[in-house]
């Protein structure tokens, strides 16, 4: 056991470690920004389709 | 009469190996019909490359039509696993997860796996281009695991590419037994409305134009995936351009499936194959696998504590990107536990952002080594 744990290429456990983080965070980071952009772009849509009802209806009603 | 046995002659015990892993191979496409599209040209492949003074290998001294073919389409530019994300990007429709945006945090953290497995991949004593090559398996996506491979010029390639596809495959097994394992039943039976929002075309439209942005500019490595997955989404969703998005997701797509299987097979030539790792490969693309299906569920749960709306954690699952196998597989659990729970629609939007997701991650780890 302990001579397995001896092989163990430490700089290469520090790199995967290191690319695992920084992967992990990385990719929550992009698919959060992705998120928000996504409502934010329903949220203009909605509300632009919400004017072009209304402006629809008041001319109807004119 | 010795030109006639010559070949014969010529043939070792490992390449007789490989012929039973190719009738393997095809035997599992043609009976038990696991991805019969890669695994039947892989295993065919696997028969051709192994017959001693094969042509498709080495012609007179310049490369065989299969050699040419992995040289010019998988080595040199990676051309093929990336422009048959074009066809996937066509197939796609992202609508179900325009609707619910949160669910794409499901699909980041199902590309869990990935990560922990590079981890033990190093502690068995890969390098850490082979690690991390090993792990991409778990992004149960066969171009994406093909472009980190070759591009980190790993030592398994073939191997890779094998078990990636072939676990794929395997997604209707795997993945039962791992989401029973961490939820009970009455998560599994947690029913979930799909509310059928309207989404207007613009944003359709813009969705893929926005996914490229974002990708490239915090993970420009990326963009080869993300960007050609979604500029086969543009043309599905522009609506100008119909005819090509139905040669993208129909004739492209069967044509390089068609030809990126059998070019697969230029790595499983014996004295590449045949070896200890691609054992240790094959447990480890299995622990990504569960990894994943660990990732996204806890996910799923950890959401519920914040939500009202109660998610079914299964659906988690689903965020492993073989598309749509995962989020099939999910809807038929759901079924079996509530006649009446139809989770297909939740689990399609989560299956999709896995798709998104493991291709950023698959940029990612380039960038990151």
């Amino acid at each position: 056991m302990l001579n397995l744990l001896l092989a163990i290429d430490t700089e290469a456990l520090k790199k995967a470690l290191e690319i695992s983080w920084k992967g992990m965070l990385a990719v929550v980071v992009v698919v959060g920004i992705i998120i928000a952009v996504t409502y934010l772009m329903l949220f203009i849509s909605r509300k632009s389709e919400e004017k072009k009802k209304r402006k629809e209806e008041t001319a109807k009603t004119e | 009469m010795g030109f006639l046995i010559e070949t014969v002659q010529a043939v070792t015990w490992q390449q007789v190996v490989m012929w039973l892993i190719g009738l393997v191979l095809i035997y599992l496409a043609i009976k038990k019909d696991m991805e019969p599209a890669l695994l039947l040209p892989i295993g065919f492949g696997a028969i051709l490359v192994n017959i001693p003074f094969s042509n498709v290998l080495n012609a007179d001294g310049s490369s065989g039509i299969i050699q040419w073919l992995f040289e010019v389409g998988i080595e040199a530019s990676e051309a093929l696993p990336i422009l048959l994300f074009i066809g996937i990007g066509a197939m796609i429709d992202f609508e179900p997860l325009i609707v619910n945006p949160k669910m794409m945090l499901m699909g980041a953290f199902a590309q869990l796996g990935i990560f922990v497995t590079m981890i033990l991949a190093v502690l068995l004593g890969f390098d850490i281009t082979d690690a991390a090559s090993v792990g991409i398996i778990g992004a149960a996506d066969g171009p994406t695991s093909i472009l980190v491979a070759m591009k980190l010029n790993s030592n398994y390639v073939g191997a890779i590419m094998v078990v990636a596809y072939s676990y794929m495959a395997l997604v209707p097994i795997i993945q039962p037994i791992v989401i029973k394992a961490i939820t009970t039943k009455k998560e599994r039976q947690i029913r979930m409305t799909y509310t059928t929002r309207h989404v207007s075309k613009l944003v359709k439209v813009l969705f893929p134009i926005v996914i490229t942005m974002v990708a490239g500019l915090i993970a420009p490595q990326s963009l080869a995936l993300v960007g050609f997955l979604m500029f086969g989404n543009l043309l599905k969703e522009c609506g100008v351009l119909n005819s090509l998005a139905d040669t993208a997701k129909n004739t492209l797509c069967n044509l390089i499936t068609l030809l990126l299987g059998i070019t697969i097979a230029f790595q499983m030539q014996a004295e590449n194959f045949l070896k200890l790792e691609t054992l240790m490969i094959m447990a480890l693309g299995l622990f990504a696998f569960v990894f994943d299906t660990v990732g996204g569920v806890m996910c799923a749960k950890v959401m519920n504590l914040f939500s009202k709306e109660k998610i079914n954690p299964m659906i988690g699952a689903a965020g492993i990107s073989a598309f749509p196998m995962a989020a099939r597989v999910v809807h038929k659990m759901g079924l079996k536990e509530d006649k009446n729970n139809y989770l297909l629609m939740p689990a399609v939007g989560v299956n999709v952002s896995g798709q998104i997701a493991s291709a950023i991650v698959g940029g990612l780890i380039l960038g990151l080594i």
